[in-house]
C-alpha cells in the first residue's frame, strides 16, 4: 500500500491530537466544555503569524525563533490565566450549561477581535525547516509532515506523564475526581483551574505551530480546530488516554474517505465517526461512564 | 453648466477616459456638495485579500479626483460598509448606505452568492449597482435587470474564456497539450469553473484533455489530502482558482507534495499580493496567472503607475495589485457616468448614464468596457503573465488580449 496514506494519517492525527488535548485539560480539571479552545488556536495561530521573525529559507532556526516560540506559548499560558481569573472563576457554582455557553461567547469574541484587529489576513507562518525533504522507502516525506505527530505525541504523553508523576497533575486529577473532597484535603481548587487553563491555552498556541506546518494561518482555522473537539469526544472528554486511538480513528477515516470515496464526504466524516462511536459508547472510547451529564 | 447638464443623461456615451481625466482641474481641490457613492466590501473575514483591494483601487481614485476638482467641483464621497461574506450583513450594510447616507449609487460587493438580496435592496430602492470581481449568472439575461451592472465575471464566462486562453499560454512549452488538473474549494460554482471548463477545453483543443478535479470544503486549512490525488495524476499543468487563502494553500501543498509543473493562478481571484506569498514559501518558479486586468508588475503602462503613485500619496492597507487596478477601473467607470450624468444627477439619470459606459480603460484591461441597454456586462479582455525569477514579477507570456464578449461568446448555456 502506498506509505503517503500513512504519512497523511499520522501527519493529521498529530494536528487533531494537539487540538483535542485542550479540551480534555480544562474538562478533566472542571468538568466544563471549552468550546472557546477553536477560537483560542486561532488567537494563537494570528499571534504566531504576526510575531515569529521573518526567517531567510534556511533550514535552521535562530535562537531568534526559538525565544519568540517561547514566549508566544508562554503568553498563551498567561491568556488562559487572565480568561479563568476574569471569566470562569467569577462564575463558580453556576450550572455547567451557564459555563459552557459562557466560553461560547469566549470564541464569538475571540473570532470578532481576530477579524477586527488582523483583519481578514492570511499567510504562512515564517517556520524553519519548510524545505526540508527525506526519501523513507521510497516515498517522499517533508519534515513537516512528520513535525504534526513528532510534536502532537510529545505534547499528549508529557500532559500524560504531568498527571500521572507531578504534584500538581495529581491534585489535577483529585479535583477531577471529587471538588469537594480534594477541596477538605487543602487543595487549592482555584489554582488547580488555574493550571489547568493556562496549560490548555499554552497547547493551543502550540497546536496552531503544528498546523501552521500545513497551510496558510486564516480566519478558517477555527472550523478546522473544532475536529480537535471531535476528537475529544470520541476519545472520551476526561480521557488522556483515548485521545491517541481517537486521533488516530478521526484521521483515518478522514484521509481514507477524500482519497477513494469522496472529497466532500471528507468533512462529514469525523463527525459521523463521532455519531457512531456515541452510539455505541456515549462516553467516548475511554470517557468516565459517570460523565453522562455532560453538556 | 447648462452645455454640461444638456449633454449629461443624452449623449452618446462612448467618453474616453474622461473619468481619469484631471488635468483640466488639475491641483483644484473640490469643495462642493459631495456626491456620495456607495461600496461594498470584505473589510475583515477570509476574502478581504480578494475584494478590499477593489474599495482601496476605488478610493485612490477619488481622493486623486478630488483634489483635482472632482466631478464638475463637486467631491465624490465614498462610504464603505463591510458586509464580510454575509448576506444579513450585506442587507444590512446596503440598507444603511441608500436609506441613511443617501448614496446615488452601489458598487463593489462579495462573494457572488451571497449578493441577491443585496440586488432586492436596491431593485426597491432605484439604486444602480455595480459589482466587481465576480457575478452571477442571473445578471446576463438577454433583457438585464435595470439596475445590475457588472465591472467583473460570471464563472462560466470566465471558463469559456479559459478556452480560448489556455493554448495560448501553453501550447509553447506543451506543443502536444496534456492534462489539464483544476482545484476550488467546494461552492456551487465549482462546477462551472473546473468541470465546464475542463469538457469546453476539450471540445475546443483534445489535445489538452481533464485532469484531475480537486475540491476542499471551506473550512480546510490542511490541503494535503486533497491536493495529493492531483499530484500523483502528474498533470501537465495545475489551474487553481479559489480565494485567496485556499488558492495560497492548495499550491504551496502541491509544491511541497512534489509537483514542480506549471501551476496556473486566476488573478481575479488570487491577485499579486497572495501569488508572492506562494512565492516565498515554495519559490516562483512555473508560477503563472491569468487576468483580465493587467498586472500591477506592469509599471510601464502609465496608469498602472498613475496608480502606484497614488497608493504612495494616499497609503492603502493592501500593497496594490490587480484587485486594486479592478477598483481604480471600475471608479473610472462611476466617475464617467457622474460626470455624464451631470448636474442634477439623480438615481435614475445615473442608472442611463451608466448604461451609456463606454470607457477607454488606459490599458488597465485590453480593451474598452461598454455597456448598453441590452448589456450590462460588456467585453472582457484576458491575457497571462508568468513569474519572471531573475526579474522577480510577472511578465506577459501572452503579448496581446484575448477578447470575450459573454454576450456571443459562450460556449454553453450559463447555470440556472
Amino acid at each position: 500500500m502506498d506509505l503517503t496514506v500513512f504519512v497523511d494519517i499520522a501527519k493529521l492525527a498529530g494536528i487533531y491530537l494537539g487540538m483535542a488535548l485542550g479540551f480534555v485539560i480544562v474538562y478533566r480539571a472542571s468538568r466544563v466544555l471549552n468550546l472557546a479552545q477553536p477560537g483560542l488556536i486561532m488567537l494563537g495561530a494570528f499571534a504566531t503569524l504576526t510575531y515569529l521573525p521573518k526567517y531567510d529559507s534556511g533550514p535552521r532556526a535562530t535562537p531568534a525563533f526559538w525565544l519568540t516560540a517561547l514566549a508566544l506559548v508562554a503568553g498563551g499560558a498567561v491568556v488562559g490565566l487572565v480568561v479563568y481569573v476574569a471569566l470562569v472563576r467569577p462564575m463558580a457554582g453556576e450550572s455547567r450549561v451557564s459555563i459552557v455557553l459562557m466560553t461560547l461567547a469566549v470564541l464569538f469574541l475571540l473570532e470578532a477581535a481576530v477579524e477586527v484587529h488582523w483583519r481578514g489576513e492570511r499567510g504562512f507562518m515564517s517556520l524553519p525547516g519548510n524545505q526540508v525533504n527525506y526519501t523513507i522507502f521510497g516515498t517522499h516525506v517533508r519534515l513537516f509532515d512528520l513535525v504534526p505527530l513528532v510534536v502532537g505525541l510529545a505534547m499528549w504523553s508529557g500532559v500524560a506523564a504531568f498527571y500521572k508523576w507531578s504534584k500538581a497533575g495529581i491534585r489535577i486529577r483529585a479535583v477531577a475526581e471529587s471538588p469537594a473532597l480534594a477541596a477538605r484535603r487543602g487543595i487549592n481548587i482555584d489554582r488547580i483551574g488555574a493550571l489547568s487553563w493556562a496549560l490548555a491555552v499554552a497547547v493551543a498556541v502550540v497546536s496552531a505551530f503544528t498546523s501552521g506546518t500545513q497551510g496558510p494561518v486564516s480566519g478558517l482555522l477555527v472550523g478546522s480546530a473544532l475536529k480537535g473537539f471531535t476528537v475529544a469526544l470520541v476519545g472520551g472528554l476526561d480521557s488522556i488516554g483515548g485521545l491517541l486511538p481517537a486521533a488516530l480513528i478521526v484521521a483515518a477515516s478522514e484521509v481514507i474517505t477524500v482519497r477513494w470515496v469522496d472529497q466532500q464526504w471528507g468533512e462529514a466524516i469525523p463527525f459521523v465517526v463521532l455519531l457512531v462511536v456515541l452510539m455505541i459508547k456515549p462516553w467516548g472510547l475511554a470517557g468516565t461512564v459517570e460523565e453522562l451529564e455532560r453538556v | 453648466m447648462l452645455a454640461l447638464f444638456a449633454g449629461a443623461c443624452g449623449g452618446s456615451g462612448g467618453s474616453k477616459g474622461a473619468s481619469s481625466d484631471t488635468t483640466a482641474a488639475a491641483g483644484k481641490k473640490a469643495t462642493g456638495e459631495p456626491i456620495r457613492v456607495g461600496w461594498l466590501t470584505d473589510a475583515t473575514s477570509v476574502t478581504r485579500g480578494t475584494y478590499f483591494p477593489e474599495y482601496e483601487g476605488a478610493k485612490l481614485f477619488f481622493s486623486n479626483l478630488n483634489d483635482n476638482g472632482g466631478i464638475d467641483g463637486r467631491p465624490v464621497e465614498l462610504l464603505v460598509e463591510d458586509m464580510k461574506i454575509d448576506p444579513q450583513l450585506a442587507v444590512t450594510a446596503a440598507t444603511k448606505l441608500i436609506k441613511e447616507r443617501n448614496v446615488i449609487m452601489l458598487a463593489g460587493g462579495t462573494i457572488e452568492g451571497r449578493l441577491p438580496p443585496v440586488f432586492e435592496v436596491v431593485r426597491a430602492n432605484g439604486v444602480p449597482f455595480l459589482t466587481g470581481h465576480s457575478a452571477r449568472p442571473d445578471m446576463f439575461p438577454p433583457k438585464p435587470d435595470p439596475l445590475l451592472f457588472t465591472a467583473g465575471n460570471v464563472f462560466e464566462a470566465m471558463s469559456d474564456a479559459r478556452v480560448k486562453l489556455w493554448p495560448k499560454v501553453f501550447d509553447k512549452d506543451f506543443p502536444n497539450g496534456g492534462t489539464s488538473a483544476c482545484y476550488i474549494h467546494e461552492a456551487p460554482a465549482a462546477f462551472a469553473v473546473c468541470n465546464r471548463w475542463l469538457d469546453q477545453q476539450q471540445k475546443a483543443t483534445p489535445q489538452w484533455k481533464p485532469g484531475t478535479i480537486a475540491k476542499a470544503p471551506l473550512q480546510t486549512t490542511d490541503f494535503t489530502n486533497y491536493i495529493r490525488p492531483v499530484v500523483d495524476s502528474k498533470p501537465t499543468v495545475f489551474f487553481d482558482i479559489s480565494i485567496a487563502s485556499h488558492a495560497i494553500g492548495a499550491a504551496v501543498s502541491a509544491r511541497n507534495l512534489g509537483y514542480q509543473g506549471p501551476i496556473a493562478f486566476s488573478m481575479t481571484a488570487t491577485p499579486e499580493t497572495d501569488i508572492n506569498e506562494v512565492i516565498k514559501q515554495v519559490g516562483g518558479q512555473n508560477i503563472y496567472a491569468l487576468s483580465n486586468v493587467t498586472s500591477i508588475d506592469e509599471t510601464q503602462v502609465p496608469e498602472v503607475k498613475k496608480v502606484i503613485d497614488m497608493a504612495k500619496k494616499y497609503g492603502t492597507e493592501i500593497a496594490p495589485n490587480s484587485g486594486t487596478l479592478n477598483g481604480w477601473m471600475m471608479a473610472m467607470i462611476i466617475a464617467d457616468s457622474l460626470k455624464r450624468c451631470g448636474a442634477g444627477c439623480d438615481r435614475t439619470k445615473l442608472r442611463d448614464a451608466v448604461e451609456k459606459t463606454n470607457i477607454d480603460t488606459k490599458g488597465l484591461t485590453g480593451g474598452n468596457i461598454a455597456y448598453g441597454p441590452d448589456d450590462h456586462v460588456g467585453k472582457r479582455y484576458w491575457t497571462a503573465y508568468k513569474y519572471d525569477t531573475s526579474k522577480k514579477t510577472l511578465v506577459r507570456v501572452v503579448k496581446d488580449w484575448i477578447t470575450f464578449d459573454p454576450k456571443t461568446d459562450l460556449l454553453a448555456p450559463l447555470a440556472k
